[in-house]
Order: structure tokens, then sequence, then C-alpha cells
């Protein structure tokens, strides 16, 4: 159920809400959790019924292995439980996301026609995998106790999280849970909740499904594209991107602060970066994470010996993993390598001391991020490589008509002019710069979050901008990221 | 050991592995302020303290390791086990 | 609490004065609302338009020219000149029979024509092509008394309306009609204005779905021509001219072939006689001068086709007999 519909907003938050708090006010502690665990497997199954076996066999297989960690009886050791978890975890995910690359990977290097088996990817599968591979290696170590299996089942279906994260820890979130403040209605949470829920709202379907429109056809239809369409195109992806990820995890915080559940911060400002370090402390701030902490530091700490260059390697493959989770293809993995090969060579710069000009250092980073974001966007690398070549003006510059006459020499390096300007063009011009300033000098949600005195004032704004994302809404696009 | 005598060798070391020889580490120091305290030094601090206290973190306690004053108590808790 | 109260207060109040703004500007006119009496919508208001000019106009008419966009553009003082007649263009955009069937009802409660034009269009029979919602917003739907009534939709969360697009274009409506810009398309006698041609023959969408013949529609232009043989109304038939593009791709689908066999059977069926302009001799006319796009001819082009109904002109079409 995407969070941008109206059965979402209307019928399904407002019933799920009340029937969390009535059963909390009345002391049934166990049916208000199970209550939010039978509402988030019918938010999940929306979709499509046919996700959910998988979802709960998965939920039903990692609770019993972990379990075991506990259990009196060690029938298998511990190291044996968490390569079990590990392949069945992973294989599982490898099986409905890779299958398929695989088998056309393996059909181009060996010549072959294996028939793909063109299974739908499970909703959510990246996450929920991830968010359950992080309980069992921190129950690998001894870091969690035993848990019920109500309580492991709300931990995964969380249903503002479940899709698409923020990906949160248990020792995070259910803690919370078991706050007796937090089973009272808390007309704070329940503002803020409201008021991130909008900005979130505002982010998805105002700004990031008009880029989404700009930008499609230069990806996805268009043969060729000349300098500008080619800029046009793949900055409205970036922002894109940015709008729909940072609105959609906007919205999942502001409806977790419905039930009084506070969930980690996803974003703080990226493309504000002035280095590619510092982008990735800002961006998907919880897959970061996850990465360096289960991913990236277990490959350096099996490294021979923990240096500069052992953890530039570490970095590059960490990163490499970062991408292909994103998506099974050759772009994800350009992508991942690309950032992986950045980060050394900024991680090697700043070794030097010598600190770059801020707009300098924004710029270079800014550019870094936009181009590889075309990676991650097109269908396949002919398409990705067809954007950048517009982009360094390879298939021609096309000047609007705006008072000059000509262009002399220019012409012979394919330079051309064409026509007027639409106003739909200038609106789109408007609407770049004031997504700029908006990215650049406006309070994030995360700051907002924090400091924002909710008074009638913001009321009524978010009033208003409710209403227009209500009409807005009428057009329901996919997010982004519920391709994961 | 004291919390204060851990707080000066994790100190020592932070200046060591960040080369900030200068840096002044309190309680409230966090990766967050630091600039050169990114992901790959922090995995060599971690990698040091390891090394100086005998000690071994989970991956899981990592997150909870950029903030000084937490990093000195988890030491604290590990070295009186 | 505040923040609470302000915020539902004001999405309420700012929902139920957009969504009534849009509701009461009525921007498509799917509703028939007009309380400012705006002169022109976002879409043409050709239906309602003419309507008031066939109700109000002074003048007798004596012909009428009835089809689809496709028939806009046959010129009134042509037709005139041919036949010595007084006639009306009553074409509206996507008319079909209902729209035939209720406009010669409505014509016969003050005038006593002699002469009826009826363009017919391939999709006009497709059962898979719905009538224009227009139609039933427009005062013509009373005229076509064997719809059941619960087969019109007035509803009142009309999907299309809940949107940003219908917004704007309310908006735009006020503002048009505000600055006394709005654009006439439509002159005295139902005529079409004259414009610059086209740069190239565009080919419009030719398929709206699966073929199906619409019996219901054969039973309204049965019902059409024993009216007008009970008021001795002469009828004559053409199919709409299509270019020759346009009916090369359409017989190049053996279904919409024979579908299109069926068509022209159809009305043969129910008028005896029909011009076809729907053949290969529309071959010579592939020019700009004749189309503005692949279903739609000039006014031109239009006046060449009058004249060869009349037998003033050599021109495209076949006359077909049962």
């Amino acid at each position: 159920m995407p969070f941008n519909s109206y059965y979402f907003i209307f019928i399904f938050l407002p019933i799920t809400l009340c029937g969390y708090y009535v059963l909390n006010y009345k002391n049934r502690v166990v049916l208000a959790k199970t209550w939010m665990v039978g509402a988030s497997l019918y938010f999940y199954s929306f979709y499509n019924i046919n996700n959910l076996p998988l979802l709960l066999f998965s939920i039903l297989f990692n609770f019993g292995l972990t379990s075991h960690f506990h259990s009196p009886k060690k029938i298998i050791s511990k190291s044996l439980l968490l390569k079990i978890g590990l392949v069945f975890n992973l294989g599982l995910l490898g099986f409905f996301k890779y299958g398929d690359f695989a088998i056309w990977n393996f059909n181009w290097l060996f010549h072959q026609k294996v028939e793909p088996l063109a299974m739908v990817l499970p909703l959510g599968i990246s996450f929920f995998t991830l968010q359950q591979i992080a309980f069992l290696i921190d129950s690998y170590e001894g870091l969690n106790e035993r848990k019920s299996f109500l309580d492991y089942s709300f931990f995964v279906t969380f249903f503002p999280q479940l899709i698409s994260g923020p990906i949160v820890q248990y020792s995070y979130l259910m803690p919370q849970l078991e706050n007796l403040e937090n089973k009272k209605v808390n007309l704070d949470n329940i503002t803020l909740g409201i008021f991130l829920f909008c900005i979130g709202l505002i982010k998805k379907v105002l700004l990031s499904d008009t880029f989404g429109v700009w930008a499609k056809p230069g990806f996805d239809e268009l043969v060729s594209l000349d300098l500008l369409a080619a800029w046009k195109t793949s900055l409205s992806y970036t922002f894109q991107l940015y709008f729909d990820f940072s609105g959609y995890s906007d919205m999942a915080i502001g409806a977790a602060y419905l039930f009084n559940l506070k969930l980690p911060q996803n974003f703080n400002s990226p493309l504000r970066s002035k280095s590619l370090i510092e982008f990735w402390s800002r961006w998907h701030i919880t897959l970061s994470q996850f990465i360096t902490t289960y991913v990236f530091t277990p490959i350096v700490r099996s490294m021979p010996k923990i240096n500069f260059q052992t953890t530039m390697v570490a970095t590059v493959l960490a990163m490499f993993i970062s991408g292909i989770w994103h998506g099974a293809g050759w772009t994800f993995i350009v992508y991942g390598v690309l950032h992986g090969l950045g980060l050394v060579v900024n991680h090697v710069w700043k070794k030097r001391r010598k600190k770059l000009p801020g707009i300098l250092a924004w710029f270079i980073t800014f550019n870094f991020i936009n181009v590889t974001m075309v990676f991650f966007r097109a269908k396949d690398l002919e398409h990705a490589l067809k954007v950048l070549k517009g982009m360094l003006g390879f298939d021609g510059v096309v000047i609007p008509k705006m008072g000059i006459k000509s262009v002399g020499f220019l012409k012979d390096y394919g330079v051309k002019i064409g026509t007027y300007l639409y106003p739909s063009d200038y609106f789109m011009i408007l609407f770049l710069i004031l997504s700029f300033y908006l990215i650049h000098q406006g309070k994030n949600s995360m700051l907002l979050e924090k400091e924002i005195k909710l008074n009638e004032k913001i009321g009524i704004f978010c009033g208003i901008a409710f209403v227009f994302c209500i009409f807005g809404m009428n057009k329901i696009t996919e997010f982004i990221y519920f391709n994961f | 050991m004291t919390n204060k005598e851990i707080l000066e060798s994790v100190s020592n070391i932070i200046r060591e592995v960040l080369e900030l020889p200068n840096l002044t580490v309190t309680d409230q120091t966090s990766a967050k302020d630091v600039d050169e305290w990114d992901s790959m030094t922090h995995i060599q601090l971690i990698s040091a303290i390891e090394g100086k206290y005998k000690v071994r973190f989970a991956l899981g306690e990592l997150q909870a390791l950029k903030n000084v004053g937490d990093m000195v108590l988890l030491i604290q808790k590990k070295i009186t086990k | 609490m505040r923040f609470i109260y302000s915020f539902t207060t004001t999405t309420i109040i700012f929902f139920g004065l957009t969504y009534g703004l849009i509701m009461t500007v009525d921007p498509y006119n799917k509703l028939g609302n007009n309380p400012f009496g705006f002169e022109t919508k976002a879409v043409d208001f050709a239906r309602v338009n003419k309507f008031n000019q066939v109700e109000h106009s002074k003048k007798n008419y004596t012909a009428f020219i009835m089809g689809s966009s496709s028939a806009h553009r046959y010129l009134t003082r042509e037709l005139n000149r041919l036949t010595g007649l007084t006639s009306y263009n009553y074409s509206t955009q996507s008319a079909t029979p209902e729209d035939f069937l209720a406009m010669t009802r409505h014509i016969l409660k003050k005038y006593r024509p002699k002469l009826f034009i009826l363009s017919f269009d391939f999709e006009g029979l497709n059962k898979n092509v719905k009538t224009d919602d227009m139609f039933y917003a427009s005062p013509l739907k009373n005229y076509l008394k064997e719809i059941p009534n619960d087969d019109i939709k007035t509803d009142l969360f009309n999907n299309s309306y809940l949107t940003l697009e219908a917004l704007g274009d309310s908006l735009k409506v006020i503002w048009v009609n505000l600055l006394g810009k709005a654009n006439h398309a439509y002159l005295d006698d139902g005529d079409h204005k004259i414009e610059a041609l086209s740069k190239t023959i565009k080919i419009d969408q030719f398929s709206g779905g699966p073929y199906e013949i619409d019996q219901t529609r054969i039973s309204y232009l049965k019902e059409l021509k024993s009216i007008c043989n009970k008021h001795d109304i002469k009828v004559i038939a053409l199919t709409s001219p299509l270019s020759i593009e346009h009916l090369r791709r359409l017989e190049s689908d053996p279904g919409l072939k024979k579908n299109l066999q069926d068509f022209k059977n159809s009305l043969l069926d129910i008028f005896g006689e029909i011009w076809d302009f729907e053949n290969e001799t529309i071959g010579p006319y592939n020019d700009v001068k004749f189309f503005r796009n692949s279903n739609h001819a000039t006014h031109d082009f239009s006046t060449l086709i009058l004249e060869r109904i009349f037998g003033k002109a050599e021109g495209p079409g076949i006359l077909l007999k049962k």
C-alpha cells in the first residue's frame, strides 16, 4: 500500500491507530501488538497477496534460528547457526533478486539460452532481509536476549518501515514499545507525526513526481539528447530520487510518531555535501550504517593487516555490494564501484589535509553524485551512456532562441538554435531553482523534527499543502525504492 | 582502571590514529565533531583500542562507539567482565 | 493541539473551497454547470453553444449538417449555394448516433428542415467507444428518452476533477474569461472559423479498442431515418474522409478491414445509399490543403466534398447503393 494514497491516509491509518490505542487503553498489550502485526501484514499484502507467504516464511525461519542461540541445549553450534542464517537470508534474496541477472549473464558469457525465471521481486525483500541479518548477527554476538515471537514479528513487520526502511535495529525500536508512557495517546507526537508526514507527502507528490515527468523521456524514450536536454534529464532525476526517498522516509518517520515510536533519521540534506565521504553520512543513513557495520567492518577485520590500503580495498568492496544491493544490473555495479573509487580518491585527498574552497568542493561532489545517479536510473548501460554523452555535448547543443541570430562558427561543432522556450520550460527552470534553494538553505526534516514549534500558522500551511497533495495524489506513482 | 584513566589512554589513541596531536578529547567528543573521524579512521581506532585493552567489540556495538563517553563506558564494562 | 485543530480545519475548508471552485467552474463541462456564464471553458463547448444557437436563432433553417468534429468545417454558405436552402452546421466534438437522434428531435421542435447531411465516423458505431460525457452534461440528453436514468453518471466525486490539472484549468478558464480573451471557434450558423493550414497530416489515433457494431446506436439511426421519412426530410449519409495513410493502416489489419466493411454495410442498410469517402479515391488528396490531420478535412476539402455530393465537381468518393 503506498503512503501517498487515499486508502492509506484516510482509511488504513485511522483505523489502525484507533485499534492500537483502544487496545492499549484497555491494557490488552499483547492484543495491541498482534493488531499491529496484523495491520502491517495487511498493509504488505495489499499490493499482492502472493508476497505474504515469503515474508512469513522468512520471519518464522529467522525467529526459529535466532531463538536457538539462547536455547540451553546447544544442538547446533553458534557459528553454524550463523552460517545457516546468512545462507538462508542471502540465498532467498539472491534467488529472487539476482536469479534472472545471473541467468542473463550466464547466457551471454557461454552463449546459452537458459530461460529466465521471470519472478516478481517480493516487495521490500531487500529491506526486511537486511534488518533480520542485523538481528541475526547481533544475536550471534550475544547482544540480544531471547525475544517473543510477537515482539520479533512486530520488529520486522512494523509497517512504516517494512517496505523501504529506515532500517532499524531491534534495540532501537522495541524498548520504546515497552515504555508505558508510549501506550497513551500523546498529542505532541501526533502533531509531529502529522507534520512530518505532510512534509514527506509534499516532497513526494508535488516535487518528486513533477521531476519524474521531466526525467522519464530522456532516460527511457529519446534516442539521443542534446546538451540542455541531457542536463535537464539528469538533474531532474537526481532531484526526483532525493525528494522521493527522503519524502518516503519522512512519511515513514511521521507515521511511526503517530504510534509514539521514533524511527532513526535517514537523510540529512545530503545534496549539500562538500565531499563524498560526507555524502554517505547524509544519504540513506541507515543503509550506510548497516553497510559500514555489517559489511565493511567484517571485510576489514578479515584482512591480514588493518591499514590505509586495506581499508581502501574494503571500501571499494563494500560499495560494490551496496551498489548491487540496490538492483540486479550492470548499471548498479558500475554505480557502486564508481562510488567506491570516488571514496578512495576522497580519502587519499583528505590525508593531505588541504581543504578545497567550499563552493568548489560542493560543486565537484554534487556533479559526481549527479553523474553516478545516471547509472542508478538508466535501464541499462547503453541508456546511461546515452545520457552521459548528451551531458558532454557529444550529441549536439541546441540553444533556445533567445535573441541570438546565428551561432556562426559553432555550427561546425554541432551547435544549433532551437525554438523559443515554452511556458513549461520557464516553469521547470523556476522549479529547479526553487529545489536548489530548498536543498541548500531549507531546514531539513531532521532539524525540523527537533526544533519546529508547531503552531497555528504551520497548521494552516500544512493544511493547504495537504489539500494540494490530495489533488496531486490522483496519479498514483510508484515509490522508486519499491523495487527493492 | 578508572574511567578517567580509560579516557586518558583512549584520547591518546584517538590523537595518534587521527594524526591530530593537539586535539582536545572529552566525554562529549563524537565523530560528528571531528572531520578526520570517519568510517575509515573509526575502524582503525577500534582496532587499536581492541589491541590495547585486549577486548573485542561486537559489530552491533560499533555505532555506539562513535561517541567517546559511550566508548569509555563500554570499554570499562568489557574489561571488568 | 492548536496545530491539529488548525490543520484539520484548514484542510476541510480549503478542500471544500478548491473542489467547490472546480465543480462550479466545471472546466471540462462534464456537469453542465456554468453559473458564471463563461463563454469558453477548458474544452470546446460546442454542444451547449450550438444547442443554444439552434434554440434561440431567428433564422429559418431548412438544412442541417450533423457529425463529429470531422464535420466542423463544412461551410454553410457553400451548402446554401449548392442547394438554395438555409443551413446550420450542428456538428459537435465526438458526436455519436445518440447526438444525431437527440439533435433531430430538438430541431423538429422548432424547424421544418428539408435536408440532413449526416457525417459518420468509423469509430462512431463502435460499441467500445463511449458516448461523450459532455452529451450527458448538455441539454441534448433530454431529447434522448431512451436512456435509462441510471446510465447517466453525475458522479459527485468525479475523479478527473480531483486533480491538480483540473484546478489549473479552472483557474485558466477564469483568467481567460476575465480578460475577455474568450476564443470562439464557432460562428453564427455553426460554422467553424477559418484557420491556417497544418504543417503535416498527423495520424490521429485510429482505434478506440476492439471493434463491435453497437446495435443500440443502429436502433437510434433507424429511429432517426423513420422520423425523417415521416417529416419528408431528405437524408444524405456520408462516411467521413480519412487520409490515404490512415485508411491504409486501417485496412492492413484484416480484422479492422472487415469491421470497416461492416460499418459501411450497416449504414447502407439503414439509409439505402451512402457517399463513401473512406476508400482509395481519397488517394490524390494527400496534402495539408485537404486534411488538417488524418481524419479531419479542411474547409476547402469539405467544400469539394459538398460539390461532389451535389454533382458540381469530380472528386473523391463513391456513391454506394444497397
